[in-house]
């Protein structure tokens, strides 16, 4: 599935992010890669909140949809 | 025009070690402490906030250590060298292209993780590192430590913890920068097989990754933490669905609540202050010294009646800045793009766009330059059409002095309705926009939440100052200057009325284009020409012309007892800031309860005889919706081009005219002909 699939309050690991995605150097960057893992901390319409690490980020439901997490 | 360090920076030759000068560059992600590493290194005070995207073009600093200049340039914040948004490539630009002496690595430790990746790509490049683990205070709190030696041992660079709020630790990054600059300590990375993660790379930038998490694993210590995690329990209100909207509707009424209701009995302190104290302390003095009447005119009409009028508005303009500060300052203003969003959808932005949107209500033109951080050029098009129509205080400094004058009781609904206009223009200009030049999809948008943090009232207060300064500097020169060329011209030529002046003239010349909005005095046209420059110089410029007309103050104040009036105005301060306190614990805005002061009574009713409501309406909504200053124009064309800048200079005036027109004719209609 992709992550703007995920609910509220899953933690889902990330698989790949895909290769179209044009800001994937900074989405990869920011901790959403393969391999790290992801809790889903609030949904606003078409807006995520996650947890990744440490860090806090919010990203759109179309980004969101370019990640592929299990 | 090039700095002297940008020259340095370009220059490929190598450093001649006689000149003994190192050019660092400040490299990090956005909104890891570099603009305040840089303030405490150089003592430079630039804008700090608690948002990524604060700064969008390079700073620069100097500091003389052991008989090194150490030149050090801030850049934007970045998560790679591969940038997408503006500023990114400012700041990629300088690191790849210019190849600093030092690199300067600001890590917010609490996110060393994420950070490394940058620090990975940095080190590739081959140029001397320092690192600093800034926000030390934070990775305690949180129960992180960083193993520096090990972090040394495994690449080369040194590792030191900085408390960027204290200062803690910044200074021994001088001495760790010489000796990488002298020993020209490369970055060399030694991370075993085993230690990267266990994802297979595919690409060079995989690879990257994987050393970076394998490096993080290494030199990470986690500890207990020893406090709460306060971020995710305010989140949890401020970013519901729901209560967060609601939150954020509470948040912008306080926020002009405040600015009105503490600021007004500070404006009131400072009106008396100026023309009751200052103004008649100077004609005293210069009737002692037996001074010429036109001198004691020039000072009352020019001086007080233009500058210090302006000046008056002081007390709101900081406490404006102040809010605006404490919103960036503590984490609020970086969520406004997640909660926000869905309305920037239906502008056809993202949720990014909120921000600079809402740095125009302080100024419009750092919030220009902060569309820099839009990931799509298109956006930034949209977003600088946008910005001007977002009311700011020095328009605020009109409306306040014209609401209070024609509509006393309603004045604060009249200035609402100033704002909420300006804000409804700028969404029909981005709606018109996706309409037909920029048809296109929302961009996707990543941005990274900031713990909140409370802010540091010296860092609000440096930067409130900052922008209090600029409205004194602008009153000082061009208002100045601006007054004195009115005093002259309403003086001119020689010998004549007000009435007949060259200022007249210009302003009955004009008044054919103004006059289906109701504006037809020479006076009040006259005005909106240098309005251009800056909003609140109309007013400088009719206070000029009423004060001269009046003739009012030229004749000596013969008593002015120093000591007893001065202690007046000292008690009155106190009485001021008492009003000001309770005003604010007070539901209800309550805006201005003026009491006319006897100078500036004259001025009052001398407006009041050249417009009727109508027509002081539709003045309001020029000043709001055409351009908004010199500034801006220079600012937009700088981002934009002219092409689009003059663009937006015709729309500004056709839909400033356009509305002014409807609402005064209108009036006129409902009002029965007033
Ligand atoms: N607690 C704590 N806060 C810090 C420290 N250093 C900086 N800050 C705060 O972190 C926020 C960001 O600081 P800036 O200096 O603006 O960060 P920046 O890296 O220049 O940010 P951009 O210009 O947006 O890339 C501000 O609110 C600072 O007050 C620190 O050591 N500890
Ligand atoms: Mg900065």
């Amino acid at each position: 599935m992709t992550l703007d699939e995920a609910k509220h309050g899953q933690v889902v690991r990330v698989v790949q992010t895909r290769p179209e995605l044009a800001l994937r150097p900074k989405v990869q960057a920011i901790g959403l890669r393969a391999g790290r893992e992801v809790r889903v901390m609030s949904r606003n319409g078409r807006m995520l909140l996650v947890q990744v690490g440490e860090a806090r980020v919010a990203v759109t439901a179309d980004l969101a949809r370019c990640i592929e997490v299990q | 025009m090039p700095s002297q360090l940008q020259e340095a920076l370009s220059a490929s030759a190598p450093v001649q070690s006689d000149r003994r000068i190192v050019r660092v560059a400040i490299a990090g992600n956005p909104n890891s402490g570099k603009t305040t590493l840089l303030n405490q290194l150089v003592g430079s005070r630039f804008a700090v906030g608690n948002w990524p995207g604060v700064t969008v073009e390079r700073k620069e600093g100097v500091v003389d250590f052991q008989g090194w200049r150490i030149e050090i340039v801030d850049l934007p914040g970045i998560y790679t060298l591969e940038p997408i948004a503006e500023d990114e490539q400012i700041a990629a630009d300088c690191l790849t292209r210019e190849r600093p002496d030092v690199i300067l690595n600001v890590i917010e430790t609490p996110r060393l993780e994420r950070a490394l990746t940058l620090t990975v790509e940095l080190a590739e490049r081959g140029i001397p590192m320092v690192v600093a683990l800034n926000m030390s205070d934070e990775a305690q709190r949180a129960g992180l430590a960083v193993d520096c030696e090990a972090f040394h041992a495994l690449t080369g660079i040194r590792a030191l913890p900085t408390n960027g709020r204290t200062g803690q630790g910044v200074r021994e990054l001088l001495p760790a920068i010489l000796e990488a600059h002298r020993q020209q300590q490369r970055p060399a990375l030694r991370i075993a097989r085993d230690m990267l993660s266990e994802v297979e790379p595919q690409s060079l930038a995989d690879e990257r990754l994987g050393i970076a998490e394998g490096l993080y694993r290494a030199v990470i210590r986690r500890r207990e933490p020893q406090g709460r995690a306060l971020t995710a329990a305010v989140d949890k209100v401020l970013l519901h669905p729901v209560g967060g909207l609601i939150a954020y509707l509470a948040v912008m009424y306080l926020f002009f609540k405040i600015s009105f209701d503490f600021s007004a009995p500070f404006m009131d302190w400072t009106d008396g202050f100026i023309s009751g104290y200052l103004g008649r302390l100077a004609t005293h003095l210069l009737g002692l010294v037996g001074a010429p009447e036109l001198v004691v005119g020039f000072v009352s009409e020019a001086v007080i009646g233009g500058v210090g009028f302006v000046v008056t508005f002081v007390p709101l303009i900081a406490t404006m800045f102040f809010l605006l500060t404490l919103l960036g300052m503590s984490g609020y203003l970086a969520r406004l793009p997640f909660l926000l969003d869905r309305f920037m959808n239906w502008l056809g932005l993202n949720g990014k766009a909120v921000i600079p949107l809402l740095l125009g209500l302080g100024c419009n033109v750092p919030a220009v330059m902060a569309t820099r951080t839009m990931e799509s050029r298109r956006d930034k098009l949209v977003l600088v059409m946008m910005i001007p129509f977002m009311s700011c205080p020095a328009r605020l400094v009109v409306f306040s002095f014209f609401a209070l004058l024609f509509f006393a009781q309603h004045a604060a609904l009249v200035i609402f309705a100033m704002y909420a206009l300006g804000v409804l223009v700028a969404v029909a200009t981005s709606l018109l926009l996706k309409g037909t030049l920029f048809k296109r999809s929302v961009a996707p948008m990543i941005i990274e939440l900031p713990p909140y943090r409370l802010p540091r009232l010296r860092t609000v207060g440096t930067i409130v100052w900052s922008h209090v300064r600029e409205f004194l500097y602008r009153a000082g020169t061009l208002i100045f200057a601006v007054s004195v060329i009115v005093w002259a011209l309403v003086h001119l030529p020689p010998g004549a009325k007000p009435q007949d002046s060259v200022v007249a003239q210009i302003g009955r010349a004009v008044v054919p284009v103004f006059q289906p909005l109701g504006l037809e005095d020479w006076r009040v046209t006259s005005s909106l020409i240098p309005a251009f420059l800056a909003r609140e110089v109309a007013l400088g410029f009719m206070g000029t012309i009423f004060a001269v007309e009046e003739g009012s103050n030229t004749e000596t104040v013969e008593t002015f007892d120093l000591v007893a009036e001065t202690r007046e105005q000292v008690v009155g301060f106190g009485e001021a800031a008492l009003d000001g306190v309770r005003a604010v614990f007070s539901l209800g805005i309550q805006t201005f309860a003026t009491e006319d002061d006897e100078t500036t009574r004259a001025l009052r009713e001398a407006v009041r005889d050249s417009f009727t409501p109508g027509s002081a309406l539709a003045f309001m909504i020029l000043l709001l919706l055409y351009n908004s200053c010199l500034g801006v124009y220079g600012v937009m064309e700088k981002e934009v081009g002219r092409r689009y800048a003059l663009g937006f200079l015709g729309w500004s005036f056709l839909v400033g005219w356009v509305v002014a027109f409807v609402v005064y004719q209108s009036w006129r209609l409902i009002s029965g002909g007033a």
